[in-house]
């Protein structure tokens, strides 16, 4: 069959062969963004749709004081990206080394990740109430003076769900990272031991940054998915409370959709939403780039 | 480095040719859907009017059909979302005997039936009503649950497709009145007293047949549990609906359904009306007498209630009677009874007939290509057949509101009690708060307040303030639904 051949001196072949795919990335895609982009200049109420221009938007960052303090909760949550990161590495690097039952030791660590987030959710809502087994065992151990009602109070209750996130999404950056770390030159930490290396300048000089883009991708990719999970361990666990503690901008979302029925305002939110983990993600992206072409 | 820069800008160029190309579909994609979507598009009122009239003319002209054709003679499906095992168990073999027997009476109609989980009637139904799919019959809450729906042009008037004569005997339909037409079958009541165990109260000296009748009765049962070393109460305060029931039994002592109804659109204020700040006294001085189940705030209103089954405390706090009434049937009726009608508060303005009753009730969605079948269905749930169902098998746990409903045939006679408690509680308008209140109103804003009066955060007045505040944002965000709301105070 002879090629197709257009005016232009551009090949446009491959193109018509991912077209269907790009018909689908609309569909999936670019048409509900712009859906809601539109949606959220209109206020939906009582089967009429009514054009409030930039309304919505005012009332969510000037007045809606629970959406400030979900916005402000999200950042909090952001925390657990940098645990996530110290952790991993370091119990990847301890499963690498070279010590009996490392398969049982992985197969225990990689538990948590496969069971369900609204298991997850169930359990720890009820091992972390007052009366739950935390707070028995940390009585069992004399240390009744940390027992807390961990979900009930607003101190706490967003800090245990991190600590539950922690626990659940580690695992997979356990697997990262000790895929990373087979992957590095043995010679370099021989040639490490030769001049006197001991095991934490091995980590701090050699493992940690021939990880580097790893590390890179791990946190971008946490980034991208944190807030995709978040919302499912939250109404698990508290519902956004007591107090809002634990509001997360998802959760406002969904609340406003699906509670309140106010789909424009959802929208908006969404729309906030979506700008700011964008600006986040383009902001890692040039900054990995910048790093990566100062190494070149 | 020059090659690079090129064959980046070439890219670039790629990309924008690309982003433009989606950009243009996309914009063709939804001038298409808008075009389908117009009636709510375009705005306002005049095509809510349009709309209704078109119903009008398209149920007339459906209803003459109806009478000329017999719309059982073509075999089709009827889509029935419905929702209640978590707090009716047993409810489905309730459903799955009805649906069964429809098909008996109608072989070529099937009733697909769809169990909703409690907590995600509405999101589910929302989410059918804007892919205009879904079921033909949805089920929901009485009272400003329906009345969203109705708002939103996604229910078709039942009273369009059933006769004046057949709806004189659903006397829940005052709760889905609206514009002159009913909107949809309310067809279980559901009360929501409060529990106690029998057992405890003997232990500490409490006449085990004469719960508290006062709120200084239940004051000193409480300190006399408490002092016994039993938790006096449970309340779960997570998701806030059990302080929204709570509330319910607190504040009708103060001020009639049509005093909240214009607090909601703000004709009247929570902070003008003693009721609201009453309700946070006296939660505020229980809470601080230590009476309320310590881990509370980390409880729903059904963790809150499993730990009263396990025996954590001494009372439970507003719990559904089908949930009650089954564990009845497996422990017995003599270790946990109920109290009837809420303490009464010395400075009470209006007594409790019994416990607020709320309703479940289905409607026909608008966009059901068998209205006509889904309200005949509807009729049938009313059906002396489908009454009968009710008793046998669900035992009378929970009441039908048709006056055809005779509650001197169950056998149980402490259900029988409950059920003929219920009926004139119900005829005596004491339903629930929550009928009443948008959730902007409740989930958002006083079980919020109501969580930060139990940690201490806020004072009874401060609460009051503080609903008063966040309700006015609500109203000035929302116009169009308070005008329909205050239609609907008019009516």
């Amino acid at each position: 069959m002879a090629p197709i051949k257009v005016k232009s001196d551009k090949n446009l072949v491959p193109y018509i062969y991912i077209l269907p795919s790009i018909v689908l990335m609309i569909i999936i895609y670019v048409y509900p963004l712009i859906r809601n982009i539109i949606n959220s200049l209109y206020r939906f109420s009582g089967g009429k749709a009514i054009f409030v221009g930039l309304g919505n938007y005012k009332y969510l960052i000037f007045k809606d004081t629970i959406t400030h303090a979900a916005f402000f909760n999200n950042f909090k949550i952001l925390l657990v990206i940098p645990v996530f990161l110290v952790l991993s590495i370091f119990l990847a690097v301890l499963l690498s080394e070279k010590i009996r039952f490392t398969k049982i030791y992985q197969a225990i660590l990689f538990i948590p990740y496969v069971i369900s987030i609204v298991v997850v959710g169930i359990v720890f809502t009820r091992m972390l109430r007052l009366d739950g087994i935390i707070n028995f065992l940390l009585d069992k151990i004399g240390l009744d003076f940390l027992i807390r009602d961990w979900l009930g109070h607003p101190k706490y209750a967003l800090f245990s769900i991190m600590g539950v996130i922690v626990w659940r999404e580690l695992p997979f950056g356990i697997l990262l990272f000790q895929a990373g770390i087979s992957n590095i030159n043995e010679e370099l930490y021989e040639a490490a031991r030769i001049d006197g290396s001991n095991w934490w300048q091995n980590l701090i000089h050699i493992t940690v940054p021939q990880l580097k883009h790893v590390i890179s991708f791990y946190l971008v990719y946490n980034f991208m998915i944190l807030f995709s999970w978040i919302f499912t361990y939250v109404y698990m666990m508290t519902r956004g409370g007591p107090v809002n503690s634990t509001m997360i901008l998802e959760l406002r979302i969904f609340n406003f959709a699906f509670k309140e029925s106010v789909m424009g305002m959802a929208s908006a939110l969404s729309i906030l939403l979506f700008v700011g983990i964008f600006i986040f993600i383009y902001l890692q992206f040039r900054i990995r780039r910048t790093t990566m072409e100062e190494n070149i | 480095m020059q090659v690079i820069l090129k064959g980046e800008f070439k890219m670039k160029k790629i990309l924008i040719t690309f982003l433009t190309i989606i950009f243009a579909v996309s914009i063709l994609f939804l001038s298409v859907s808008c075009k389908g979507e117009a009636g709510i598009e375009e705005t306002a009122a005049a095509e809510t009017t349009e709309a209704a009239e078109t119903t009008a003319v398209e149920t007339e002209a459906s209803v003459e059909e109806t009478a000329e054709e017999d719309i059982f003679s073509e075999p089709a499906e009827l889509v029935f979302w419905w929702y209640g095992e978590q707090e009716i168990p047993g409810v489905t073999a309730y459903v799955d005997a009805l649906c069964a027997e429809y098909n008996k009476l109608h072989p070529n109609i099937t009733v697909k039936q769809v169990h909703q989980p409690g907590d995600a009637v509405v999101s589910n139904f929302l989410a059918a009503a804007a892919a205009n799919s879904g079921p033909d019959i949805a089920t929901m809450w009485g009272g400003i649950y329906n009345l969203e729906q109705f708002w939103a042009g996604v229910a078709a008037p039942v009273s369009d497709y059933v006769s004046e004569e057949e709806m004189s005997h659903w006397i829940g339909k005052k709760y889905s009145t609206y514009d002159g037409k009913v909107w949809a079958s309310d067809m279980f009541a559901n009360g929501m007293p409060y529990l106690y165990n029998a057992e405890y109260f003997e232990q500490v000296g409490l006449d085990t047949e004469k719960p508290p009748q006062t709120w200084e009765e239940l004051m000193e049962a409480s300190g006399k549990l408490k002092a016994a070393g039993i938790q006096p109460m449970t309340v779960g305060w997570v998701g806030g609906y059990q302080f929204v029931t709570m509330a319910g039994d607190l504040i009708f002592q103060y001020v009639t359904v049509q005093d909240i109804k214009e607090m909601v659109v703000g004709t009247k204020k929570f902070t003008d009306s003693p009721g609201l700040l009453e309700v946070f006294k006296k939660i505020d001085e229980y809470n601080r007498a230590g009476y309320f189940l310590d881990a509370g705030m980390s409880l729903d209103q059904f963790g809150a209630f499993e730990e009263f089954r396990k025996g954590a405390a001494g009372i439970a706090s507003s719990t559904p009677l089908p949930l009650f009434l089954s564990w009845v049937d497996d422990v017995g009726p003599d270790k946990y009874k109920y109290i009837p009608v809420f303490p009464k508060f010395a400075d009470a303005k209006y007594p409790l007939p019994g416990p607020p009753a709320f309703v479940f009730s289905e409607f026909i969605t608008s966009w059901s290509p068998n209205k006509e079948l889904a309200a005949d269905f509807l009729v049938f749930m009313h059906s002396q057949k489908s009454l009968e169902l009710a008793v046998e098998i669900l035992k009378g746990n929970l009441m039908p509101v048709d006056d055809r409903y005779d509650p001197g045939t169950i056998a149980d006679p402490l259900k029988r009690e409950i059920a003929e408690m219920m009926m004139e509680s119900f005829k005596g308008d004491s339903t629930h708060f929550d009928m009443y209140l948008p959730y902007a109103i409740t989930g958002e804003n006083m079980s919020v307040v109501a969580q930060q009066l139990i940690l201490g955060e806020v004072t009874p007045e401060e609460a009051v303030e503080l609903v008063e505040q966040n309700a006015q944002v609500w109203r000035e965000q929302n116009p169009e639904y308070v005008e329909n709301f205050k239609k609907w105070i008019e009516e």
